[in-house]
């Protein structure tokens, strides 16, 4: 493991750049209300994020906000991996269907494809980051009840990876009070947790099983999303790419659908609180972003997207087109549930004339993605039908209209994708070499890969990183009409 | 689910002295489109809805002494007295069915001779939502079970064995004599192990698919 570039740069940085003027483009847009910072956030039965409503770091300002120096489209910024070794600890048991060893085969694919540079890898230290980001989001109650799930029900035992808990703060003056309840509970008041406890926070469910140490690679999982976040602050026009991370579905207060925390709301809830951005999330999991959308549902500088299959049979059955955000941030969530067995091409068009709708629309400081690759048609647990064609367009999609946008400010992390052998390591091969600005068209899958993995993989794997044409979906024509009736409703609401 | 889970309380109401003017402002003010009219001791004495009352007043392009005398008559000259109401023990079905029968669009909810609350159409969508729709992240399934006694307790037996909670469950007509449909939303990402079960205990899961179901792995309706 190389050491962190993070922890050499911890120095207190100037919260926003000089500011150039803003360009024309900008200036000529409605402005919307100002930030709702401490307002009480939806998701979860005691609505406020952490413990009571959180403090106010940044006082609002008015818009137009400066914003940061634009980058020339298509500069070739650098771009960083991040990736821990640990992370592949994140898995419940043998017969579940996520398991973070899945990370395994994409780095093996990328090392035998060589598109990994020794200076781009990025290294996630927990040591250097206190718990207080993860509290902006997730109860404190909640995290006790994860850690001492993970140490089997006890409570009160100092954390296995040191320096994880009560450090000193970095973000001066943001979330006192949610600090003080870290120090007070753990270590004061030892809170023992019974299984039906544990069973409202969602742990010990069918779909998260408790397993020992599960708070320790679930905040590396929320360290490494942070370390993303702050690079690309830190780093100009450069990208960030966290396959470990985008644990959308888990709640402030519960955990669900595989999910622990939810680091991509950390992330973003750390964008806002310490650089005040505006940020559009883009989720392509086929899995609607429940967690994410409900931690933002009222914060006007969030701008979530999802698209996925539709919520009327599969899980988490919400992401209707008609969920908006509230208050200051209605019109900020936009929700693109497509029909089962919908294919590439119709995947792709709808995509992008939502994202251009939106980014035109909300014209966002960061652009934070979610890449699960699980709407590939081999998934076993969802009913899209896309091919490793998708997973090339989107990542480039996303990432033109980043460097278009957003000055380049782009942090990619992973998501769902349960055919860990045959479409996990080439969706997500596409997407490291688009974000390292390395694109490919398609390539074999070097022999190493396939000599290594091959004995292991219960189905034969795939020869080449682009699928060859699917036999065409027999209610294509269905699908497309159903569809089509979505995108005009959703392209009506960005307008 | 019971009206009283579903009614608007408290109820605005006009006395039956008020003026149409007074009722038309509240009707605005509040955006509502029925208005119960009580009596002296609170008791419903009537109603009037938006329409009665715009049908009442002459066009506001005829600005006249006829028009601003007529606004300034009392509501009862225009009230319908024979009002269907309802009850708050009553069913929501049963609710449903007397604005349906009688075409009409709200219910007056009505206990020991006071008016309680009301129930209107969008309340009823709004049951239906919370009937039918999605209050936690869950999978629906829907199978087809045979219509004889103990079959759904069979069927959630199942999921009680695999140890995955159902956070709802509606069972309707099948369009196959003698089969019913259970409409089950259960609490997890991964059904596919329940589905195995489920169909290995003889029902017929018509949604979703293994992916067994599919030919060469790959998706495809089967």
């Amino acid at each position: 493991m190389r050491p962190s570039e993070d922890a050499g740069a911890r120095e207190t940085r100037p919260l926003r750049p000089p500011s150039p003027e803003p360009p024309s483009s900008r200036s000529g847009r409605t402005d919307p209300p100002g930030p709702n910072v401490g307002a009480p956030e939806p998701g979860g039965k005691a609505a406020p994020g952490p413990d009571g409503p959180p403090p106010a770091p940044f006082s609002p300002k008015p818009w137009p906000r400066p914003i940061w120096p634009a980058r020339p489209v298509g500069s070739g910024g650098r771009a960083v991996l991040i990736h821990h070794p640990d992370l592949i600890r994140y898995r419940f048991h043998d017969e579940h269907p996520f398991d973070q060893r899945r990370l395994l085969l994409v780095l093996d694919l990328l090392e035998a494809l060589g598109l990994v540079a020794p200076e781009e890898r990025l290294a996630p230290d927990p040591s250097a980051w206190d718990e207080e980001p993860l509290l902006r989001v997730h109860g404190a109650r909640y995290v006790e009840a994860v850690k001492a799930a993970g140490r089997g029900g006890r409570a009160g035992t100092p954390p296995l990876i040191p320096g994880t808990a009560g450090e000193g703060t970095e973000m001066a003056g943001a979330g006192d009070a949610a600090v003080d309840e870290v120090e007070a509970e753990p270590h004061t008041a030892p809170a023992p947790f019974s299984a039906d406890d544990l069973l409202d926070y969602g742990l010990g469910t069918e779909d998260v099983p408790i397993f020992p140490g599960m708070h320790e690679v679930a905040f590396l999982t929320v360290v490494g999303a942070l370390t993303g976040a702050r690079y690309i602050m830190d780093h100009p026009g450069h990208h960030a790419v966290f396959l470990g991370g985008g644990l959308h579905h888990a709640f402030p207060h519960k955990a669900s659908g595989f999910c622990i925390y939810n680091d991509a709301a950390v992330a973003i809830r750390y964008l806002l609180d310490r650089y005040d951005v505006r940020v559009l999330y883009i989720d392509t999991d086929a899995h609607h972003g429940d967690g994410v959308q409900a931690i933002f549902y009222r914060e006007p500088r969030v701008m979530t997207v999802s698209i996925h299959e539709t919520g009327r049979y599969l899980f988490p059955g919400t992401g209707h087109v008609t969920e908006r955000g509230e208050g200051p941030a209605f019109g900020t969530k936009v929700n693109v549930p497509l029909e089962p067995f919908t294919e590439d091409d119709d995947y792709l068009a709808i995509l992008e004339r939502v994202l251009v709708a939106a980014f035109e629309r909300f014209r966002p400081d960061v652009v934070v993605s979610q890449h699960g690759v699980d709407a590939h048609r081999y998934d076993p647990l969802t009913h899209l039908a896309l091919s490793t064609r998708a997973y090339r367009a989107i990542p480039r999609l996303i990432h033109t209209l980043a460097d278009t946008y957003a000055g380049g400010r782009w942090l990619a992390l992973g998501g769902g994708g349960y055919d860990l052998f045959r479409v996990v390591p080439r969706a997500w091969t596409f997407l490291w070499a688009e974000a390292a600005h390395r694109p490919l068209v398609d390539a074999e899958v070097p022999a190493v890969f396939l000599d290594r993995w091959q004995k292991k993989a219960p189905v034969p794997l795939p020869r080449r990183l682009l699928d060859p044409p699917f036999p065409p979906i027999p209610r294509r024509k269905a699908i497309r009409e159903k569809n089509a009736v979505v995108l005009k409703r959703v392209l009506e609401f960005l307008r | 689910m019971l009206v009283a889970d579903i009614m608007h309380t408290p109820v605005i109401t006009a006395s039956r002295t008020a003026t149409i003017r007074e009722a038309l402002e509240l009707l605005h003010r509040h955006r509502i489109r029925h208005l119960p009219i009580v009596d002296g001791e609170g008791r419903l004495f009537g109603i009037v809805t938006d329409r009665d009352l715009r049908e009442a007043v002459p066009s506001r392009l005829a600005v006249d002494e006829a028009l601003l005398a007529r606004l300034a008559e009392p509501v009862e000259t225009i009230v319908r007295r024979e009002v269907i109401t309802t009850h708050p023990g009553e069913f929501v079905e049963e609710a449903a069915q007397l604005m349906r029968q009688h075409k009409i669009g709200c219910l007056p909810v009505i206990a020991d001779d006071a008016i309680v609350g009301i129930v209107t159409h969008s309340d009823l969508l709004s049951a239906l939502i919370t009937l039918l729709g999605v209050d936690a992240p869950s999978t629906r399934l829907e199978v087809e079970v045979p219509d004889r006694v103990g079959m759904i307790a069979d069927l959630t037996a199942i999921f009680k064995q695999q140890g995955i909670n159902i956070v709802s469950l509606f069972v309707y007509q099948s369009p196959e004599p003698g089969r019913r449909r259970a409409a089950i939303r259960a609490r997890t990402m991964d059904p596919r192990r329940l589905i195995a079960a489920i169909r290995a205990a003889g029902f017929v899961v018509r949604w979703p698919k293994l992916p067994d179901d599919r030919p060469e792995g790959g998706k495809g309706p089967a």
